[in-house]
This record gives C-alpha cells, structure tokens and sequence, in this order.
C-alpha cells in the first residue's frame, strides 16, 4: 500500500517538475555571451541609423534655411537628406530588422525584453518618415512638383508602416505639407489615416492651409473635418489601465472614462474644424460650434466635460468673444479653472479686438479665479487677469495684484504697471518699480524681475527717447550682472547696441553666457547694423557664427548656423554663404559615430 | 507669448505616451508652419490639468515640466518662511539658493525651446537643485522636532531626579 502510494505521488509530482524544468530551459535558451554580443549589435545599428535621421533632419532644416537666398546650393543639401532617408528606409536595412526580429522569435521574454528598446529604435529609423516630409517641405520652397513627388514617396512609405501609430501621425503630418500643394492629394493622403482624431486633425490642417486661397474647397475640406470629428464619438473606447485579470467593476468605470475622452476629444476636434472655418464661413460655423457646444455639454464625467466645454468655449471665443463666454457661463462654478481659461480667453479677444479690455467683465473673471482650488493656479489666474487690466486701469490692476499670494507673480503685475506708467510719466514709472519691494537678502529673482522691467521700458522710449533709453538699457545690464543673466545682459547689450555701436566691444567680452543666447544676440546686432550699412556689422556676423559654432551639440550647432545664416542672408550673401557651409560642416558630423577609445 | 493653436494639436492626446517624440524634435508630428504657429508653450494660460488632456505628447511634457519648477519655486519659497517662523532656525542661505535657481529658470524659460530636450535636459538640473532645497528643509524640520524631544524628555528627566531626591530626602529625615 506504502509502495502504491509512493509511485502515485511520483507520477503526480512528476508533470510538475518537468513543466518547471521546461520554464528553466526556455529562460536559458540562449547563450548569455550570444545575448549580450546581440543586444549590443542591434543597439549599434540603431544608434548609427539614428545619427543619420538626425542628420538627414538636420540638412532638411538647414536646406530650408538656404532656399530663399541660394536655391540651387539649397536643393543640394536637401537632396542630400533625401537620400540619407532613403538609405535608412534601404531593403537591406529594413531585412536585417526583419531577420534580427526572426533571429530571436524562440527567444524568452526575459530576453527579448533586452532587445525590445533596440529594435523599436530600427523600426522607427527604418520605416518613419518625418524626416522625409521636412526635407520636402524645404523642396517645396523652391520646386513645388519635385515636393509632391517626395511627399508621396512618403506617404506610401507611411502606409505600409507596420505600426498603427506612427502609419496614422506620418500621414497626418504628410496630409499637411501637402496642404498648400496640392489640395486633392492631401485629402487622398489624410483619408487613409484610420484613427478618426488623427484624420480630423490632418483635415483641419489642410483646410486652414487653403483657407485664404480656395475659400470654397476649404469649406468643403473643414465640414468634412467636423464629420469626421463627430465620428469619434462612435469608436470603441479602450486604456491601458485595463487587463484580463481586471475586475469587472473596475474595468467598466475605466472604460467610461476612455468614453468620456473620446467625446470630448469629439468636440474638440469640431471646434478646431468650426475656428478654422469661421473666416471663411462664419454662419456654418457658428452651427458648427453649436454642435460642439452639445457633444461637450452631453458628457458623463464632470471634469472632462467642464475642460471639454472650455476648451471648445476657448476656440469660439477665437472668433465670436460673446459666444465664448457664453459657453464660459454654463461651465459650473465648481471647475473655477475651466471657466476661468473659457472666460478669459473671450475677454482677450475682446480686448484685442476693441483695443481696450474691458473692466466689468475682467472683475467676473477674478472673481471665478479667487474660487480655484489650487493656489499656485489660483495665483497665476490672478496674475493674469491683473496683467489684463494693466492698460484699462492701473488702480484697479494694484488691487488685484495686492490679493496675489505669490510674491514673485505679484511683482510680475507691479512690474507691468510700472512699464505702462513709462508711457506717460518717468517719474510715476520709477515710483512704481520702486513700490515693488526688494528683500534684504535672496533679493536677485525681484531684481529679475525689475530688470526686465527697464527693459520694456527702454524698448518704449526707443523711438522717441533715445538717451533715456540708453540709460535704461545701462540700468538694465547692471541689474543683469548682478543677477548673473546671462539673457537679460545680452538683452540689454542688444538695445545699447542699436543706439551706441561703441557699446559692443566694451560688453561682449564681460558678459557670461551659453553660445546659443550669446549668437543670437550677436545675430540681432549684426542684423540692426547691417541695416543702417555699419562697417563692423560683418565683424559681429563674423562673431555670431563662432559663437554658434562652440555650442557642443553639432544638431544644435547647425541649426543655429542656419538661422544666423538665413538672417545674414539678407545683407551679405557671400557671408551667409560660409555660415551655411559651417552649419553644413557640423551636420555631417552629426551622423558619424565617434571614434572608439 | 500664445499657447499653440489646438486645432493643429486636438486628437494626438491619446497618443500621448506612446508616440511621445523620441529625439523631442516637433518637427516628429508637425509640420514647419504649424510649429511656426506654436508660440511660447511653456506659457502659462490654463490649468495644467485643463491641459492633460487635450496637448500634444510633447507640449504636454513641456507644459507639465514648467508647470512642476514654477509651483514648486513659488511653494518652497512659502515653505521656507514657514520653517523659519516654526523652527526659529535661519533659513536665509536656502533662500538665496533658490532665489539663484529662480534666475536660471528665469532664463531659461525667456527662451523659446528649439527642441523638448533642450528644455526638459536644463530644468532637470534645476529640478534637483530645488528638490536638494527642499531635502534640506525636511531635514531641519526633522531635526528640530529630535531637539525638542531630546530637550522635553531631559527636563522630565531631571524633574524626576528631582523629585526622587525630594522623597528619598524625606524618608531618610523620618
């Protein structure tokens, strides 16, 4: 009987063991050496595919920069991007991919999981082509059929792309560079996306980019964007957050907000359809807006509908204020920050609109601030209804800015005061700056704050003042040296140098800074004594460009090569042409792998 | 400064996690001219939370990122105050650290980002330096709640001892 039992248990025990020694095995399937000498492969292959997208980007943008002042050098560089892309989208790059991902099929999930980052950087290297659009958006500058031809190539790329996503966002994206080409490709291209946001989104893209020209096809292109918008409404709502083992309960309050989203992102999507409409046809798309209004006020969840309200009430108020706040009114007074955005949004574009804001309804609005929970919020609601009112009224912008708990948003208000004041009375201006209150110690972010003040007023007195503003400009600097800004300095060396070109050298060399603020700087002197025919402008070109070039990313080195390039352009081409050549010089670095050791 | 166009951004916010831009180039979703429309968007014109869900993956990361230094700029600054008046302690040097940390935000922030890393790579440092503010602080105030148990429990101390004296005192006279 003992023995019987004894043979029962082992064939019982025995599947378990086995099952057991089975997992063991397949966590070792491969040898370790093997793993590691293939996960550091494919992550080499997908560092240099890498590099040299940023690099194809990197010649796309700066071929963009060239077009307007050298086009045949231009479309050069931007054939060159072109052919990087196609390099990396190669059938041989694409099949290693494909034989990396069948090579370790039998792999575990331990193991792939080493993998998985590597080959999810090739695919994308392999098959995404943004890259390939903004290199036809330069082309596009000069050769409008040529573009077509690369934004198709794309596009078809983009379809055949494996994953939903990326297929759906590149042809969104190729859909909108189309745009202001071809009106009927574009179309074609967005009506192959399948997630209806994206398509929405690419439609709308394309109907504001014709929107002056072909009010008529806009129409049609932007009503059509509003349908498919609606059709969001009817997807199946989904979230990561949900499982197999996820409770029932769980899984069905989870999937009601995803359906809440959808709706909101429904009403979203024909409101941005509806602004973009509203210059061309603002009857369709007030009813437009309407629908939005009614999708967003029919959501479940509180706070999604009041966001989604105010966010379709924000894009009303883009063209009809009253109709934004109107919308902003039937937000409950609950979600304070909802309506407040809503209304404040409507009282700008009234303001901007009449040319002046208007009071009552800016007192509504800090009223709906003061009831917003969150105080750091509620401060920067404050701040901005007390800049709002700077111009209107300054007593009543003083009070507003006296209820802002945060000193330094505080300050921003009192500062702004102080500026408007500079418009009438230097003296009102300087009591005014006085009246923010600098702390004994830990004072340098007010003494910011007073310095950017000095410099808005100095930018005023400009045109007419021109010693006031040098000595505005002065104090500016001093307070910039104190604070150790690097950016309010050079914002300061910028104004003196307008007004005093002897200025330059004696600041330049004092001035502690990173090489991007420092070129674009230069570049903003160069620029202004290029226009009044200044000997030394070629000079500060000439400095701007080393500046940019000692950045230490050459990505970054580049595209700022390009912008002062694009910038000098204007004045001296022969100079803009050795920028250019530097900032191409830094892109070809961009793409090659550093030497090992 | 002007937050983007939403009708160029509405509908990628479910994307937002997975199709978050790898190399934090714009240029990934947008075209140039959209880009060229975005503005500042690290500007400050609506609840963060009124943003999550309707940005894009990448002007969300901004936003978000802004949203997290500023507040906390604002809150240690209040914290700080707070810890001098509860703990008698000076707290003045901290103060001058942050009001440094808040320069460098400042200018940072004056600046258009050219690309979501170019942002998000310097206020990192800036986040840590503000978190080492804040680290500091709790260790003050731990510190300080350790001196006043120490200081409580040693006065107990000696009035017991005391107290122990007195009655030994007494019983030893009877």
């Amino acid at each position: 009987m003992r023995k019987r039992l004894l043979l029962l248990l082992l064939v019982l025990v025995t599947p378990v063991f086995l099952v057991a020694c089975e997992e063991e095995k397949a966590a070792t399937t491969v040898d370790p050496k093997v793993l590691a000498a293939t996960v550091e492969e494919a992550m080499k292959s997908a560092t240099v595919l890498g590099k040299k997208n940023m690099e194809a980007y990197g010649k796309a943008t700066l071929g963009a920069a060239m077009a307007s002042s050298d086009p045949g050098a231009a479309m050069g560089v931007l054939d060159q991007a072109v052919a990087i892309v196609r390099d990396t989208h190669s059938a041989s790059n694409k099949a290693m991919v494909a034989d990396l991902k069948a090579k370790t099929e039998g792999w575990s999930a331990s193991e792939k999981e080493q993998l998985a980052p590597a080959i999810k950087d090739l695919e994308e290297a392999t098959t995404r082509v943004w890259v390939m659009r903004a290199a036809a958006e330069g082309i596009a500058r000069m050769d409008r059929g040529k573009a077509m031809g690369v934004l198709a190539e794309a596009a078809a790329e983009a379809e055949a792309n494996a994953n939903a996503r990326y297929r759906d966002l590149d042809l969104r994206s190729v859909a909108a560079a189309m745009g202001g080409i071809d009106t009927a490709s574009a179309v074609a291209v967005a009506g192959k996306i399948a997630d209806a946001r994206v398509k929405t989104m690419a439609l709308t893209s394309i109907g504001s980019a014709i929107a002056g020209s072909n009010p008529a096809e806009a129409d049609r292109v932007l009503s059509a964007a509003a349908e498919v918008a609606k059709s969001i409404q009817r997807m199946e709502p989904a979230s990561a957050l949900i499982s197999d083992e996820t409770k029932a309960e769980t899984r069905d309050k989870v999937l009601a907000g995803a359906k809440s989203r959808l709706v909101a992102a429904s009403a979203e999507g024909v409101a941005a359809a509806a602004k973009a409409l509203y210059a061309v046809n603002p009857g369709k798309a007030s009813s437009m807006f309407a629908d939005a209004v009614s999708i967003a006020d029919g959501i479940e969840h509180p706070y999604t509908k009041a966001y989604a309200l105010s966010n379709v009430g924000i894009d009303i108020s883009a063209g009809d204020p009253a109709g934004g706040m109107a919308v902003a009114e039937k937000i409950d007074a609950a979600h304070a920050d909802a309506k407040f955005a809503c209304m404040m949004a409507a009282i700008r574009t009234h303001a901007a609109k009449t040319g002046s804001p208007d009071v009552t309804k800016l007192k509504e609005a800090q009223h709906v601030a003061e009831g917003i929970e969150n105080p750091y919020e509620k401060a920067r609601a404050l701040e901005m209804v007390g800049l709002a009112l700077v111009p209107a009224s300054k007593d009543v912008a003083i009070e507003v800015a006296n209820s802002i708990e945060a000193p330094e948003l505080r300050d921003e208000v009192m500062a702004a005061i102080a500026v408007e004041w500079s418009k009438q009375s230097d003296d009102e201006a300087k009591a005014a700056l006085d009246k923010i209150a600098e702390p004994r110690f830990a004072n340098l972010a007010v003494k910011y704050t007073k310095g950017s003040a000095l410099l808005d007023m100095a930018e005023i007195k400009l045109a007419t003042d021109a010693e006031a503003a040098a000595k505005l400009y002065g104090k500016a600097a001093g307070v910039g040296a104190d604070c150790k800004s690097g950016v309010l300095q050079w914002k300061a060396a910028v104004g003196l140098c307008k007004l005093d070109s002897d200025k330059l050298f004696d600041m330049a060399a004092k001035i502690e800074a990173d090489n991007y603020t420092k070129a674009m700087a230069l570049a903003e002197i160069a620029e202004d004594w290029s226009m009044k025919g200044d000997f030394k402008a070629p000079m500060v070109w000439d400095m701007a460009a080393k500046a940019a070039a000692g950045m230490d990313d050459d990505l970054a080195a580049g595209e700022a090569l390009a912008k002062i390039g694009s910038m000098c352009a204007k004045h001296d081409k022969a100079r803009a042409a050795a920028i250019f050549a530097r900032s191409l010089e830094k892109m070809n670095k961009v793409g090659t792998m550093p030497e090992e050791g | 400064m002007k937050l983007i166009p939403l009708a160029l951004v509405v509908g990628l916010a479910m994307f937002a996690t997975q199709a978050f831009a790898k190399d934090n180039y714009c240029a990934e979703c947008h075209t140039a001219d959209e880009v060229a429309a975005f503005g500042n968007v690290i500007e400050w014109d609506r609840s963060v939370f009124q943003v999550k869900d309707t940005l894009c993956p990448g002007m969300l990361e901004l936003k978000k990122d802004a949203y997290f230094t500023e507040s906390r700029l604002a809150n240690y600054r209040e914290f700080l105050k707070e810890t001098e008046e509860s703990t008698r302690r000076y707290t003045v040097y901290k103060e001058e650290d942050l009001d440094r940390i808040a320069v460098k935000y400042a200018d940072l922030a004056s600046v258009s980002p050219a690309s979501i890393g170019s942002f998000i790579g310097p206020n990192l440092k800036i986040k840590k330096s503000v978190h080492e503010i804040y680290e500091n602080l709790n260790k003050l105030r731990g510190d300080y709640r350790m001196e006043k148990v120490v200081g409580f429990g040693l006065v107990g101390v000696m009035l017991i001892t005391f107290l122990l004296h007195l009655g030994l005192k007494n019983t030893l006279k009877e």
